[in-house]
């Protein structure tokens, strides 16, 4: 009866008490919401531009700041044919390349960029972990090397050799140049989910009669499925977006990025005439945008909490 | 008697005898599975080790020994020049207010100051990982830069800083503000310099708060009840804690100075000298380059950073390895 009452003449709130604003959280949520505030800003200006008219700029005054007499989405469906880039084929013709071809090489660059290296770290982490060979020492060593004896400036040497061995400008130039485990801490994360993964899977496959490739592609890599789906996104997304690496090796296959960053260093000439194309410009900015964010907006859960829970590994 | 005892016995063992469990295989099988083991081991590991060897070993040498030729456009051949590269290089480094030098000063600031912004990171991936207020939200948001493309980002934030923040200052200040973002000059370095610092910190979020995530709770929980703020547990336990991921992006960060072309190229095609970096200088090098004419001296350029990179991320490794708390969980 006692306790009862003690615990009746706290007053109501005070173990419900509200939590005191610590100064790190006033100062977090305040930089923060100013920050989303900035690139939302950022973004709605650049999507207002383009769906100015395009004579808004030049007949009716519009400016940075102005509003759009009129909505106009004319700009996105112009983008297919102002935005184009003409490049001298391999019998050095010139030809002209528009944005749905552009596009085509985009997810072809993205494609085989994110394929081939994924498969090769994948797969050299997958034998240096499983596999119990001398050379596996010098694997790891190599790439411990790389990441601590940063050596600068060989794009030019680089560049050479694609040339000397006819991989210039090529797809399959593309490819070779993947065709390696180096890059960030991809390799050291699957050697490491590969190492904590149990060998009684592959022991039980091979007792059942499967062979290695088997035990690798049916068994092995769906265990780390998470990562590397994470690891697909992430790469497909990077590959989408860069335009530095197909304009020095790429140059007669434009991506979209590419094109459009061609499209905006030759149109700025002047202020009238940098503003006039500005809604082309901004409309295939937005273009370019939208399939990132529509990726990230859908799978925004897999690619934030993949790795939050420690990679998703099934053991 | 006996014998047909014994031949009984015999016949009923035979009946009864269990198959044997293991079947000892013919001599070599062992041999055999070891080789088909390494056939596949070498299947999977040659080509990235050939590539490796060609991309990787045969480019760096090559670059090496580019640095010390020259390349003549009529012959088409390369012919070896001693250190003269290497002289021009350094004449265009001591060269106050020179494109090497410029480039050269910046990349240092940059990256002393890109550290000094490095709080910021790991602060706001804290905020995520203490599920403060929003902090789901933001943490998509912080994540997005990565996802949308940065040259968009860049040329959006030259078009804000040229165009729209001038028009802005007029028409509703009356005060005249230059384009902040036009090559000439340190306005344009400091404006991306700021804006970078401070608007592009969300690089870290997702490698910082999956490390985070691993602490165990019953640290926090002990912080908790002992009365520590959430500063003080981020300084006193999580940081310690996630000190090794910090430090291979310190260490990893370092060879950056050298190579990162930043947002010059993007801003300015190959037109700038200041503001500049010395990854855009060897970029735009050998983006210009009339067949190979440029490459050895862009080699040269990279064989002389690299002659400082490489001591600046040991040193840098030596550094973190003394200060790391080396704490476990």
């Amino acid at each position: 009866m006692e306790e009862v009452k003690k615990v009746k003449r706290v007053k109501k709130g005070k173990l419900n008490a509200k939590r005191k604003w610590h100064w790190f959280g006033i100062f977090g949520f305040s930089y923060l919401t100013v920050y989303v505030i900035v690139l939302f800003t950022l973004l709605g200006w650049a999507f207002i531009k383009s769906i100015h008219q395009f004579d808004d700029f030049i007949l009716s005054g519009a400016s940075a700041t102005s509003w759009p007499n009129e909505f106009s989405f004319e700009s996105y469906k112009q983008v297919l044919t102002v935005i184009k880039y003409k490049v001298r084929d391999t019998s050095g013709q010139l030809h002209t390349v528009y944005m749905f071809e552009m596009v085509m090489n985009s997810l072809l660059y993205a494609s085989i960029t994110t394929i081939v290296h994924l498969v090769t770290v994948i797969s050299m982490a997958y034998v240096t972990a499983k596999y119990n060979f001398k050379f596996n020492k010098v694997i790891i060593g190599l790439f411990y090397f790389q990441m601590l004896v940063p050596i600068v400036g060989t794009m030019s040497a680089g560049l050479k050799l694609q040339m000397e061995l006819g991989l210039f400008d090529t797809w399959l130039g593309v490819g070779v140049q993947h065709l390696h485990y180096f890059g960030g801490v991809t390799f050291l994360i699957y050697y490491d989910a590969f190492k904590k993964l149990s060998d009684g899977y592959s022991e039980a496959a091979k007792i059942d009669g499967a062979g290695h490739y088997r035990i690798m592609f049916s068994i092995c890599f769906p265990l780390v499925k998470a990562l590397w789906m994470m690891g697909i996104m992430t790469d497909v997304i990077a590959a989408w977006n860069n335009y530095s690496t197909p304009l020095v090796y790429l140059p007669s296959y434009p991506t979209v990025a590419y094109g459009l960053y061609i499209f905006n260093q030759a149109k700025s000439g002047g202020e009238m005439s940098k503003f006039a194309y500005i809604p082309y410009k901004l409309a295939g900015f937005m273009l370019l945008l939208l399939p990132t964010t529509l990726f990230f907006l859908i799978f925004k859960e897999k690619m934030l909490g993949a790795t939050t829970t420690g990679g998703g590994l099934k053991e | 008697m006996k014998n047909q005892q014994a031949s009984k016995v015999e016949s009923a063992v035979e009946t009864t005898a269990q198959p044997p469990l293991y079947v000892r295989k013919k001599d070599g099988s062992v041999k055999k599975a070891r080789m088909v083991e390494t056939l596949f081991y070498i299947s999977i590991v040659i080509l990235p080790m050939l590539q490796l060897s060609l991309y990787y070993v045969y480019v760096n040498f090559d670059a090496f020994f580019m640095s010390f030729q020259q390349w003549d456009a009529i012959t088409g051949e390369f012919s070896w020049v001693g250190f003269d590269n290497f002289r021009k290089v350094l004449f265009e480094v001591k060269q106050d207010g020179g494109w090497l030098n410029v480039s050269l000063v910046q990349s240092c600031v940059t990256w002393i100051a890109s550290k000094i912004f490095m709080p910021l990171d790991i602060l706001f991936a804290y905020y995520c990982y203490k599920k403060m207020p929003g902090w789901n939200f933001f943490k998509g948001m912080l994540y997005l830069p990565q996802v949308l493309s940065a040259m968009v980002i860049s040329l959006l934030v030259q078009y804000m800083f040229n165009n729209l923040i001038p028009e802005i200052a007029m028409t509703y200040f009356g005060k005249r503000v230059n384009p902040m973002l036009n090559v000439g000059g340190w306005d344009a370095y400091w404006t991306d310099f700021w804006w970078t610092g401070l608007f592009s910190c969300g690089g870290g979020i997702l490698l910082y708060t999956t490390i985070m995530s691993r602490i165990p709770e019953s640290l926090t929980e002990y912080a908790y009840l002992e009365g520590c703020g959430p500063m003080r547990e981020f300084l006193t336990i999580t940081f310690p804690l996630i000190f090794g991921t910090f430090a291979v992006n310190l260490v990893g960060g370092v060879a950056t100075i050298f190579s990162s072309n930043g947002s010059w190229f993007t801003y300015f095609g190959t037109g700038s000298t200041n503001p500049s970096s010395v990854g855009y200088f060897i970029y735009c090098l050998t983006l210009d380059s009339k067949g190979y004419s440029n490459y050895p001296y862009a080699s040269a350029c990279g064989m002389f950073f690299t002659l400082f990179a490489v001591p600046l991320t040991l040193g840098m490794r030596w550094l973190t390895d003394k200060i790391d708390p080396k704490v476990q969980y």
